[in-house]
C-alpha cells in the first residue's frame, strides 16, 4: 500500500480535494506545508512546472515519485483510490468532464477575489452567486444519475461538488449567501449529495483537518486574509 | 471501427487539440461545425451547455458523448495510443504536462481581458517577455528524450505543437519559441519533427481556423466576417 505526501501551503486551496480523496479512501498521507516566504522559493525550482500542489507517492519498497498539477493529481488519486465510476477510459473521462465543468465554475469567481475595492468585490460576488452559479449548476443537477453523480457509487465528482460547497461556505456563510443553500429548491440532487457527504468522512475531514488556522475569510472586507 | 464526431464552432479554439489528436492518429472522424445562429438551440442538448462535445460511434452502432475539452483530449489520447503507458501514473504525468500548458493558455486569455488595446498590448508584451518563457523553461526541462516521454509521441508533444501554432498565430515572429529558440532546443525539435509529419499535414490540410481570428492591432481574438 503506498503512502502519500501532499506538498502545498497551509490552506485548503488547490490541495483541498486531494486531501479529501485521501481521507475518504482512508489512505495514509501527510501534509508537507510550504512557507510562502521561506521554503517555497527553493522548492519552486525543484517542481516540474514551478507550481504546487505536488503529490509524492511513496511505494512500500520506499521508492518515491512526484506528480504535479491539480487535475492530474486528482485524476490519479481518483483512479488509485477507487473513486472513479469504472475502470474504462470512457468512464474515467466522464468523471473528468464533471470535474472540468465544476473547476470552470470555481475559476469564474477568482477574478472577483482580486478586485481592488470593497464595493467591486461585493458586486462581483453577488453577480457570481445569483447569475453565474445557477447557470452552471443547472447542468450539474441534470447530470446526476442516482444517489451519487454516477449512480450507486461515490466518486471523485461528488467530492468535488462538496469541495466547492465548502469553499462557498468559507466565503459566503457569514452572509447566509452560499448559493447551494440559497438555491436549494433548484438543486435538490446536488444538495442531497452534499448533505450525505457532510455527515460522513468528508464532513469530518472538513471540520477537523481541512483548515490550518491561518487563511480565512474576512467578512467585512469580502476577502481572504492571513492571521 | 469506432468513428467520431467533434462538435464545435467554426474555429480552432477549444476544438483544435481534439481535431489534431483524431487526425494525427488516423481516426475516422468528422467535424460537426456549430454555427453561432444554431448555438442557442444546441446549447441545452450538451451535457454542460458547452462545446466541444465528442460523439463516439462504436462498431456495434451504440453511441455515447463526452463533453469538456480536457476530458475529451485525455480520452482520445488514451484510446488512440497517445499516452506514455497504460498505468494511471503514466497517464497522469502526460495530463500534468498538458495541464501546465492549459494554465499558460488561461494566462494569455487574461492578457486579452483589458478594456483598451493599450492595456492588452502591455499585458501581452509582458507575457512575451516573462510569462511564456517562464512556462517554456519548465517544459524544456521536463522533456525526457526525443519526445516528452522518450521515444514515443504522446499528446504532451501534440499539445506543445498546438501551443506553437497558437503562439505563431498570435505573435508571428515574436513568438518566444522563435525569438528564444536557443533556450528551448528540445521543444523546438519536437515542434519541427511534428510539423514535418502528420501534425503538419493536419495544419496544412484539415485544421479549421474558421471565423475566430487574432486581431493583432487589438491584441485580442475576435470574429472575422
Amino acid at each position: 500500500m503506498p503512502t502519500y505526501e501532499v506538498h502545498y501551503f497551509d490552506t485548503s486551496g488547490r490541495a483541498d480535494l486531494q486531501r479529501m480523496l485521501l481521507e475518504v479512501a482512508g489512505a495514509s498521507y501527510t501534509n508537507v506545508f510550504l512557507n510562502w516566504r521561506t521554503t517555497w522559493p527553493t522548492v519552486k525550482e525543484t517542481t516540474a512546472f514551478g507550481v504546487v500542489p505536488k503529490l509524492t507517492v511513496v511505494e512500500s519498497d520506499g521508492s518515491r515519485k512526484d506528480l504535479y498539477e491539480t487535475s492530474a493529481i486528482e485524476a490519479y488519486l481518483a483512479e488509485s483510490l477507487d473513486l472513479m465510476p469504472g475502470p474504462t477510459a470512457f468512464e474515467r473521462a466522464e468523471a473528468l468532464s464533471v470535474l472540468s465543468a465544476l473547476a470552470e465554475l470555481e475559476d469564474k469567481v477568482r477574478p472577483t477575489l482580486w478586485l481592488r475595492t470593497l464595493d467591486e468585490r461585493k458586486a462581483g460576488h453577488a453577480t457570481y452567486c445569483t447569475e453565474t452559479v445557477p447557470k452552471y449548476l443547472k447542468y450539474q443537477e441534470r447530470f446526476v444519475r442516482g444517489d451519487w453523480y454516477f449512480g450507486d457509487k461515490l466518486t471523485v465528482t461528488d467530492l468535488k461538488l462538496y469541495q466547492l460547497y465548502l469553499w462557498y461556505e468559507d466565503m459566503y456563510s457569514s452572509y447566509d449567501q452560499n448559493p447551494f443553500k440559497v438555491l436549494a429548491a433548484d438543486f435538490p440532487k446536488l444538495n442531497k449529495i452534499i448533505a450525505t457527504l457532510d455527515k460522513g468522512k468528508a464532513g469530518e475531514y472538513a471540520r477537523k483537518r481541512r483548515n490550518f488556522g491561518k487563511n480565512r475569510w474576512i467578512a467585512k472586507d469580502w476577502k481572504f486574509g492571513r492571521k | 471501427m469506432t468513428t467520431y464526431e467533434l462538435h464545435y464552432f467554426n474555429a480552432a479554439g477549444r476544438g483544435d487539440m481534439s481535431r489534431l489528436l483524431l487526425d494525427f492518429a488516423g481516426a475516422s472522424y468528422k467535424n460537426v461545425l456549430v454555427q453561432n445562429a444554431d448555438w442557442g438551440t444546441k446549447k441545452d442538448t450538451t451535457p454542460f451547455g458547452k462545446v466541444p462535445v465528442l460523439v463516439i460511434k462504436e462498431a456495434d452502432g451504440s453511441t455515447k458523448e463526452l463533453a469538456e475539452s480536457a476530458a475529451i483530449e485525455a480520452y482520445l489520447a488514451e484510446v488512440l495510443g497517445l499516452v506514455p503507458g497504460s498505468s494511471p501514473f503514466e497517464r497522469a504525468e502526460a495530463l500534468s504536462v498538458v495541464s501546465a500548458f492549459l494554465d499558460l493558455e488561461d494566462k494569455l486569455r487574461t492578457a486579452s481581458t483589458g478594456t483598451t488595446s493599450e492595456e492588452r498590448k502591455t499585458a501581452h508584451e509582458k507575457a512575451l517577455a516573462e510569462t511564456i518563457p517562464m512556462y517554456l523553461k519548465y517544459q524544456e526541462r521536463f522533456v525526457r528524450g526525443s519526445y516528452y516521454f522518450g521515444d514515443k509521441v504522446t499528446y504532451a508533444d501534440l499539445k506543445l505543437y498546438q501551443i506553437a501554432l497558437k503562439l505563431e498565430e498570435m505573435y508571428g515572429d515574436s513568438s518566444p519559441l522563435k525569438t528564444k529558440a536557443a533556450d528551448f532546443p528540445k521543444l523546438t525539435k519536437i515542434v519541427e519533427t511534428l510539423a514535418a509529419g502528420k501534425a503538419g499535414d493536419y495544419t496544412k490540410n484539415h485544421r479549421i481556423i474558421g471565423v475566430l481570428k487574432w486581431f493583432k492591432d487589438e491584441w485580442k481574438w475576435g470574429f472575422a466576417a
